[in-house]
């Protein structure tokens, strides 16, 4: 299991979605900074900060595509349903 | 097929993480396909096997949580005929890069293939060898450039599908990492089929390839696979025209001739009886 250090969880609840309620999990200490995962959202669901990471900004928008999940090449993040906080890597 | 599986339950993620491969290496793409594929057919991971060979493509059997073999160059074949022939039960997939499976095992991979032993080849085809410095591979197309060609490569490159198709194989496919959900789809086919499957993934290499030749970020290299490929069932429809300088994806054989294991089965038999 991962260190509670390497875990930086992100959700949001302010909007409805007619899809469920996602949040996602960045492992930053294996994220590369690729940006592939914000570049292919169509939502916007991320936003790069100022190191690089991205951060999940908006999972309420997020349709359940896979994409970014699917397409990180250094299974550095994490789709998790619910609120966050209920995950363990 | 199932996206959100749980992918790490099949990786050395306490020990091994994070990848060795450069920032939007694509290696990284297939190997969550390659285990979402296993995932999805549900076969335990005490079952498969694993076989690589060197280079970057190499490095896919160290983060694996499956029965692995980490060999010398070219030679991830030769290997994983042994491991099969010893053990006919396991899954057993066989990672190679274009340089590592096609140039230095390229005699390898003719003579599997034309065994037909029931085998899962993956060659990650990046067009260049990443790991050992930017050379010229057998799949890095004419006028590119690469550190042993500043000027442009003068050679033809090949097309993996062809020479798989030539030497016998009976399951030739090709994927990329931008259609990972069809890759997927591939991989699973590509694993039940009874015989050599070679399954060809165009990954981007963005440190080497695309610094060489200017092809912009990871993330534009991964987006012109969608602008350089076309599925087989759409290029039926269109001209040669229209498919002239692009890549065709999809399965372009998949059919079905006597396998090594079984037949040696029968011979044993066939010898015990006498």
């Amino acid at each position: 299991m991962l260190s509670k250090k390497t875990k930086v969880k992100y959700t949001e609840k302010k909007k409805k979605s007619k899809y469920p309620k996602v949040g996602f999990v960045v492992f930053d200490k294996w994220c590369k900074r690729c940006g592939i995962c914000s570049e292919l959202c169509i939502h916007n669901v991320f936003r790069i900060d100022e190191d690089g990471y991205p951060r999940p900004v908006k999972p309420v928008e997020c349709n359940l595509c896979g994409f970014c999940i699917t397409r990180c090449p250094d299974f550095a993040l994490r789709m998790i349903e619910g609120k966050s906080g209920e995950h363990s890597a | 097929m199932q996206k959100d599986i749980d992918v790490y339950q099949y990786l050395r993620h306490e020990k091994k993480f994070p990848l060795i491969w450069c920032a939007g290496c694509g290696n990284g793409i297939v190997l969550g396909s390659m285990l979402r594929a296993v995932d999805s057919l549900k076969i335990s991971k005490d079952r498969v096997a694993m076989v690589s060979g060197i280079g970057c493509s190499g490095r896919t059997s160290t983060y694996v949580d499956f029965n692995t073999l980490h060999t010398t160059h070219g030679r991830a074949l030769s290997f994983a005929t042994g491991l099969k022939f010893a053990r006919p039960e396991l899954t057993t997939l066989v990672v190679m890069g274009d340089g590592d499976g096609l140039s230095i095992g390229g005699n390898h991979f003719i003579h599997a293939a034309r065994r037909n032993i029931d085998l899962t080849a993956f060659i990650y085809n990046n067009n260049i060898y990443g790991m050992t410095g930017g050379q010229v591979s057998p799949t890095t197309p004419g006028g590119k450039i690469a550190s042993t060609a500043p000027m442009g490569n003068i050679e033809n490159n090949f097309d993996t599908i062809k020479v798989a198709e030539a030497c016998g194989a009976t399951f030739v496919a090709r994927g990329t990492t931008y259609d990972a959900d069809a890759l997927d789809e591939i991989i699973a086919i590509g694993i039940q089929h009874k015989g050599f499957s070679v399954i060809e993934v165009l990954t981007p290499c963005p440190t080497i390839y695309g610094r060489y030749n200017r092809l912009g970020s990871a993330v534009d290299m991964l987006k012109s696979q969608l602008d350089d490929t076309i599925p087989l069932e759409q290029a039926k429809n269109m001209s040669a025209e229209e498919l002239q300088g692009k890549t065709l994806t999809g399965i372009f054989v998949n059919e079905d001739k006597r396998e090594f294991c079984e037949e040696y089965e029968k011979l044993v038999q066939r010898a015990q009886k006498k």
